[in-house]
């Protein structure tokens, strides 16, 4: 468990073409000289060991690969086995303490078995980036 | 009484399946489980990488056995390029496919099957009312991820193990840490078997084939020879004489059987093929538990994880004492390979340039074996004198065991044919989720159709 108070915790299966943009955008967070001041993961597909991978940290910034066409009205956004949200509930049940959680979603081109990400996705890596920067005050 | 019933899973990641079955006055008329499973989309994938890419791509086919994945594929690398890792890292190994299986049997026992036992929906009402099951159950999993995290940075895909070793070698501290981690998981253990000691599993016995890995003197999950009953041990190489793939024309799932029969594997079929080598206070929780071999039940397969998880723990312990008061070796370090991190790196370190050592590719075929929580996993790989992949085979548990399942839901349902739906339907959940298959992360979200 790490002292830090700031977790970015990139999702996804790189495996699976835009899926992967999440682990893409924390393994370009490690380059820089953020990685120094706040814990960066790389979580893959973990479903219920997010559980261990949030707890302990007051604030984690999720970056997570989302349906193309969220909005207010459609909030079916995730693309995960265990979602996020059902975790968070299950934390919730037991009375354990839940950080305050951001996610960063960048919308998903090609979810199809393949290795890269599209150009449609990719291009969207910088501002996630810029974006977290910011908002670690870096 | 006719009962059209369609059990429809909602997707993960790695897959996602259907069991249809209609009865008509009190006959199977139809019977298909449907599983649609990706491997053999990475298998594709593979082919034309380096082949010391493959762990790490492998490695991301499941967030809930990567290490078995990351190990099947080390194991078939390894073979390939003539690499015989020190004794230490093979202990080591042998650890880290202790905790996963404890985590992923933890995983499967408290948070999908405990449910069923208490009659509740899922984990969150299970959560709602038996606040501290969960909690033990999470501790438990906890525990098991914090040993793949000491040891190679992480469970989901566990970045720091590779071909002849690990990127950074577990220090002498790591191992006091492991060994701290595993002693304190012991109550919380045996708290689990005290639970299920009261618990009975529905009476259903049907003769299987049972095939794991074998190995002497030890309990197989990280290495051994290719065994079931009445044949003898056969090398992993030799696996297809051991089993043969077919596909059908209703699933993208490969059907595996032995010879002419289906085949079971998983955590009852070791148990069945060797329950000698338990540790003994594995032995212990079985006899209390009341699973005694050989045992045909497959509802059992739920006590056998409980069995094993006491076992992997025990046995981390008695891993941990041999590797002794020394740091294992360390082995000359690589970078990781990241996947996405563009394909120049990775070619740069399969190719030697950069300083890195040059991989001389050997034998051309390599076939790697573990026994994954779920059951016998298999990757081969064949690569050119490059150590390009040219061809690629995985066999994952989930699809040996489909065969298997069909054949118990045709040998059950003449025998719950009378009972209500809904319980028809609870009871046929609970024997597919008995398996462990990869699908069973989402069989709380199944839908079910009864059409008259």
């Amino acid at each position: 468990m790490s002292n830090r108070k700031l977790l970015i915790l990139g999702l996804g299966n790189p495996l699976m073409g835009d899926d992967g943009v999440g682990i893409q955008v924390v393994n370009e967070l490690q380059n820089t000289n953020l990685s120094e001041k706040v814990d960066i993961m790389d979580g893959g597909t973990a479903g219920i060991d997010l559980i261990d991978m949030i707890s302990g940290y007051e604030r984690v910034i999720v970056v997570d690969a989302v349906r193309k066409g969220f909005s207010d009205e459609n909030k079916e956004f995730s693309l995960h086995d265990v979602e996020l949200t059902s975790v968070l509930r299950l934390m919730q049940t037991l009375g354990m303490d839940i950080p305050e959680i951001t996610i960063i979603g960048i919308p998903a081109a090609n979810i199809t078995p393949r290795i890269g990400l599209s150009e449609e996705c990719r291009k969207w890596i910088p501002e996630a980036v810029k974006l977290i920067t910011e908002a670690t005050g870096g | 009484m006719s009962h059209d019933i369609n059990i429809h899973h909602i997707t993960r990641v790695e897959g996602h399946g259907n069991i249809v079955l209609n009865i008509r006055e009190g006959r199977i008329e139809e019977l298909r489980l449907e599983i649609v499973e990706s491997p053999r989309f990475f298998e594709v994938m593979l082919i034309g990488r380096n082949i010391r890419e493959a762990p790490h791509i492998t490695s991301r086919i499941c967030g809930i056995c990567a290490i078995s994945h990351t190990s099947a594929s080390i194991k078939a690398c390894e073979v390939v390029l003539g690499v015989n890792p020190p004794e230490d890292v093979v202990l080591l190994r042998k650890i880290l496919m202790n905790a996963e299986a404890l985590q992923s049997h933890i995983l499967h026992i408290y948070l999908l099957v405990a449910p069923d036992l208490f009659g509740v929906e899922s984990v969150i009402h299970l959560a709602n009312s038996n606040p501290e099951l969960v909690k033990r159950g999470l501790r438990l999993k906890k525990a098991a991820n914090d040993i793949s995290r000491v040891l190679v940075g992480r469970h989901v895909h566990p970045i720091g193990m590779t071909i002849g070793g690990f990127t950074r070698t577990p220090t002498r501290k790591d191992l006091d840490e492991v060994q701290r981690i595993l002693e304190g998981a012991i109550p919380d253990m045996e708290e689990t078997v005290k639970f299920f000691e009261e618990i009975r599993m529905p009476e259903f016995n049907r003769q299987a084939k049972y095939c794991s890995l074998q190995d002497k003197g030890e309990y197989a999950l990280y290495d051994g020879l290719l065994y079931s009953k009445d044949a003898p041990p056969l090398m992993v190489q030799r696996y297809k004489e051991f089993i043969s793939e077919g596909v059908v024309a209703y699933s993208t799932a490969k059907h595996v059987r032995s010879g002419d029969s289906p085949i079971m594997v998983g955590a009852l079929a070791r148990l069945n093929n060797n329950y000698a080598n338990l540790s003994s206070q594995a032995k212990e929780a079985a006899e209390r538990l009341g699973l005694s071999i050989p045992c045909t039940n497959p509802f059992m397969n739920n006590i056998a994880q409980v069995v094993e998880s006491v076992h992997c723990i025990y046995d981390s312990l008695r891993l941990i004492n041999l590797l002794g008061s020394n740091p294992p070796i360390p082995n000359p370090p690589l970078p990781p390979v990241i996947i996405g991190a563009g394909l120049p790196l990775l070619r740069s370190i399969a190719t030697g340039r950069g300083g890195l050592p040059k991989i001389q590719p050997g034998e051309g075929v390599g076939v790697g074996v573990v026994e994954a929580p779920r059951g016998t996993l298999y990757h081969e790989y064949g690569v050119d004198d490059e150590g390009v992949i040219l061809s690629a085979n995985c066999i994952i548990p989930t699809a040996q065991n489909l065969l298997n399942i069909e054949k118990d839901i045709e040998a059950i349902v003449p025998m719950i044919i009378d009972l209500p739906k809904k319980d028809i339907e609870r009871r046929l959940e609970m024997l597919v989720r008995a398996y462990d298959p990869c699908i069973s992360c989402s069989t709380h979200f199944l839908e079910v159709k009864f059409v008259e």
